[in-house]
């Protein structure tokens, strides 16, 4: 027994809200996460026979023979377009779903259409994945006119595969959108959770303080359940709030930073999403089109790339805001802190939320014909999403900062994944000045920039989520040994392969190339090592998480989820059921 | 302000990313600082780990370690140095480096001491001053000619999809990128460079534009400015 416990995490209990979410939810979470690991472990091979590609190793006399190496270029869309949404932004809807519902302490504002927008995306990302079969081969962010214009007619491919693809990227379009839309009714209609201390003590709070013995006046935040006048709501929502002065900031509620972070989350992809369905529209009129002159020239095609971009930058974002407001919430958590009101974990959101939208112009500030205020923007947003982002990975150190945080897989995750995202950031900024641009756009440099941002920020910060709400969803908890094996060697293939993708970028190697210049293939063999070490773990995590579903909960572990579900303490009333 | 600044140096020794810096027309101090953030960055990681690891540290609530407001004065810092990082850019951003460039408009009519490429990017080939050889292959001759120490002005536009134009350092692969421009279909873009140097420099394709994208190359030859031998291809 003595074993067995020990073979299991956390190490601490998860102290998640003690609002228990519906196990309909609770069940399409599960299944989400599902979904999301097979498209990972798929998306995953896909990389795997990328590196294989690149290494000249022959999968067959055939492909190897290939002089283009067709087979990189579908597997290279399938990769990065299946790792986007069917794992990264899948992520963001399993869990701005169970935030949303568990520290709103109310159901989704419909659960029928959160499972249909589960059946939407994923129906998208099957198609992502079938056209490539027909050698569809157009990279993950989709540069109009390629799809349609695939090149000399002995190496092409068909205009269905364009078709399958396209309507793929709708499906997964209108996805994020119904996802976007739940979070943001839910949010906005009915009762919220609302605190500050000044708030809650016109509440009654205040009497109970004086009655209890060990109840420290940081805790009254996030007390109270009420309806927020609409405009107040936004105010909070938007985490403006936090920047009036301090008299304003004790006559306005705030709300739970999660919220705050789910919100704006959706406010960003939900703007954003026009772009892509006007990319998508583009690209089904110009298939339309008989004459390839005609749709060249009917088309404005620097629009449509703009547009796309202006959908592109914030899926990015899409996948990380979310889980760093789950950070705000679990560090301090930890490191045995009470989530209290701090204006500080809530100003940077309004940042967020501006600099998410405008900082897709980066992507085009290399082309000239664009409007002179597009291109100073692009590097006033570049710098200006430091801004948020330098305060959140201050905060986060200083919740950590002679706290004596438990260090278990969920906060180490956090600590990987802040520091992925860091020097992600770093590099993002970097890339975003034209003047460094010009030497890394397009480089490995870029996909060094991707994985930092993604694989290991937000990504890492899932693995952490998801060991921590395990129980929560299943009563259960995943295997320790398992789950040190997944943390050390994700955080070591992982980073080895994005710092190695940076020197080769920094260096001159061009992003997107089946043949790697002769001068790079040292790197190959070490690249291909490290993305087996990433693959290899990943493997591991879904044995670790198919063997804890498939078994019964033990004693403990009811013991456990019966004292923190059933028996909220004084001391967890603050995020407790009202 | 047109931007001969961005010419290339024969610095390999070098690391590419302090030449990129240099380039851009950063001073020690700028280039110490983007240095220093890294290093510091990694060196608070660490010691706030340690710190809450170590029974050294007598334990505080998170309430008493923001007492003094020290997030006020990270984020008064951080904004000054983003401001100042903003002010440093500024004559590098496009509009503002490439003024001159405008001025020049679009008549494709150079000036003194501006000689105008032309160029037409297709799947997959490059086209430079019209003049039209096909589909290339690495390791053709030298494709355009130029001379040193004359400012270039690209123009370029795309036949068919998005490509990328980018030269690098040197003829072979691996050399480090000197700069790149976005070639899109239906607009010219513009780009100025001044080559500083005689040589050969390899041009390739930087956005993926289908299959044979890793063999869509060309190449400039730069010569002495002492040279009589003119533009030729």
């Amino acid at each position: 027994m003595l074993k067995k416990d020990q073979d299991r995490y956390p190490q601490e209990p998860p102290q998640l809200p003690q609002y228990d979410i519906s196990s309909d939810l609770k069940k399409l979470v599960i299944l989400f996460i599902g979904i999301m690991l097979a498209n990972f472990v798929i998306a995953g091979v896909c990389a795997l026979g990328m590196r294989i590609i690149q290494l000249g190793v022959p999968l067959s006399d055939q492909l190897h023979s290939a002089p283009q190496n067709i087979l990189f270029y579908a597997l290279l869309t399938s990769h990065g377009q299946a790792m986007f949404f069917g794992v990264m932004s899948m992520n963001t809807m399993w869990f701005g779903y169970y935030a949303t519902s568990k520290w709103g302490r109310k159901p989704l504002s419909s659960m029928k259409w959160a499972k249909i927008s589960l059946g939407v995306m994923e129906a998208g990302i099957i198609l992502i994945f079938i056209s490539p079969v027909s050698s569809l081969g157009v990279g993950w962010y989709n540069l109009m006119p390629l799809i349609f214009l695939p090149g000399q007619p002995s190496i092409t491919w068909s205009g269905t595969a364009a078709q399958i693809f396209l309507i793929a990227d709708v499906l997964v379009g209108i996805g994020i959108t119904i996802f976007c839309v739940i979070i943001v009714t839910t949010l906005l209609s009915g009762k919220i959770p609302v605190g500050t201390q000044l708030f809650a003590s016109r509440h009654g709070e205040r009497a109970a303080k004086k009655e209890g013995e060990d109840y420290p006046q940081q805790d009254l935040d996030h007390t109270h359940m009420a309806y927020l006048p609409s405009a107040v709501r936004w105010l909070a929502l938007l985490g403006i709030n936090s920047w009036f002065t301090k008299k304003l900031r004790d006559t306005t509620p705030a709300v739970p930073i999660l919220l705050v972070a789910a919100f704006v989350t959706a406010m960003v992809q939900l703007i954003g999403n026009p772009g892509l369905f006007f990319q998508l529209t583009q690209g089904f009129i110009s298939l339309q089109q008989s004459s390839t002159t005609i749709a060249l020239d009917s088309t404005n095609w620097l629009l449509t790339k703009n547009a796309w971009w202006f959908f592109g930058h914030p899926i990015v974002y899409f996948p990380l805001l979310i889980f760093l407001g789950a950070m705000y919430y679990l560090t301090p958590r930890y490191a045995k802190e009470r989530v209290q009101y701090n204006k500080w974990n809530y100003r940077p959101w309004p940042f967020y939320f501006m600099f998410s939208i405008l900082v897709f112009s980066h992507h085009v500030f290399m082309d000239m014909p664009n409007p002179v205020w597009l291109q100073i923007m692009a590097q006033t947003a570049s710098l200006g999403i430091v801004f948020p982002s330098a305060l959140t990975i201050f905060t986060a150190l200083m919740f950590i900062w002679r706290s004596q945080i438990s260090w278990n897989i969920t906060a180490r995750f956090f600590l990987a994944g802040l520091a992925g995202w860091a020097f992600g950031g770093y590099q993002g900024a970097e890339m975003g000045m034209w003047g460094a641009d010009i030497y890394l756009h397009n480089t490995m440099a870029m996909p060094s920039h991707i994985h930092l941002m993604l694989l290991l920020g937000p990504l890492l910060m899932t693995f952490g989520i998801i060991y921590a709400i395990f129980p929560d969803l299943t009563k259960k908890h995943m295997s320790k040994t398992l789950g040190e094996c997944h943390f050390w060697l994700t955080l070591f293939g992982g980073f080895g392969f994005a710092l190695l993708f940076n020197y080769i970028g920094m260096h001159g190697a061009i992003r997107r190339e089946a043949e790697i210049p002769a001068s790079f293939d040292w790197a190959m063999p070490w690249l291909l090592f490290f993305a087996l070490c990433i693959g290899i773990t990943q493997l591991i995590f879904v044995y670790n998480v198919i063997r804890t579903l498939r078994r019964k909960p033990d004693s403990y572990e009811l013991e456990e989820y019966n004292r923190l579900h059933l028996a909220p303490t004084r001391m967890d009333i603050n995020e407790g059921g009202s | 302000m047109v931007c001969p600044r961005l010419g290339n140096r024969n610095s390999q020794s070098l690391s590419n990313m302090i030449n990129l810096a240099a380039d851009y027309g950063w001073g020690p101090g700028t280039l110490l600082l983007l240095f220093f953030i890294c290093i510091v960055t990694t060196i608070v990681m660490v010691f706030v780990i340690i710190s809450s690891t170590s029974y050294r540290f007598k334990v505080q609530s998170f309430a008493s370690k923001t007492r003094h407001h020290p997030e006020t004065y990270w984020a008064i810092g951080v904004a000054l140095l983003l401001v100042y990082l903003w002010v440093v850019s500024y004559p590098w951003m496009p509009p503002v480096a490439f003024s001159s460039a405008n001025k020049v408009g679009t008549s494709h009519n150079p000036s003194d001491h501006i000689k105008v490429v032309n160029i037409s990017a297709g799947q997959w080939f490059w086209l430079m001053n019209e003049q039209n050889s096909g589909p290339l292959k690495a390791g053709q001759p030298a494709y355009i000619t130029v001379k040193a120490g004359q400012t270039i002005k690209f123009i370029a536009h795309s036949v068919d999809v998005n490509h990328g134009l980018g030269v690098f350092d040197g003829p072979s692969d691996g050399s480090p990128l000197m700069f790149q421009m976005q070639v899109i279909p239906g607009s010219d873009n513009v780009f100025l460079f001044t080559f500083k140097h005689p040589g050969i420099y390899l041009v390739r394709c930087l956005e993926y534009c289908g299959y044979a994208h890793p063999y869509m190359t060309s190449q400039i030859k730069v010569i002495s400015s002492s040279s009589n031998s003119g533009i030729s291809t």
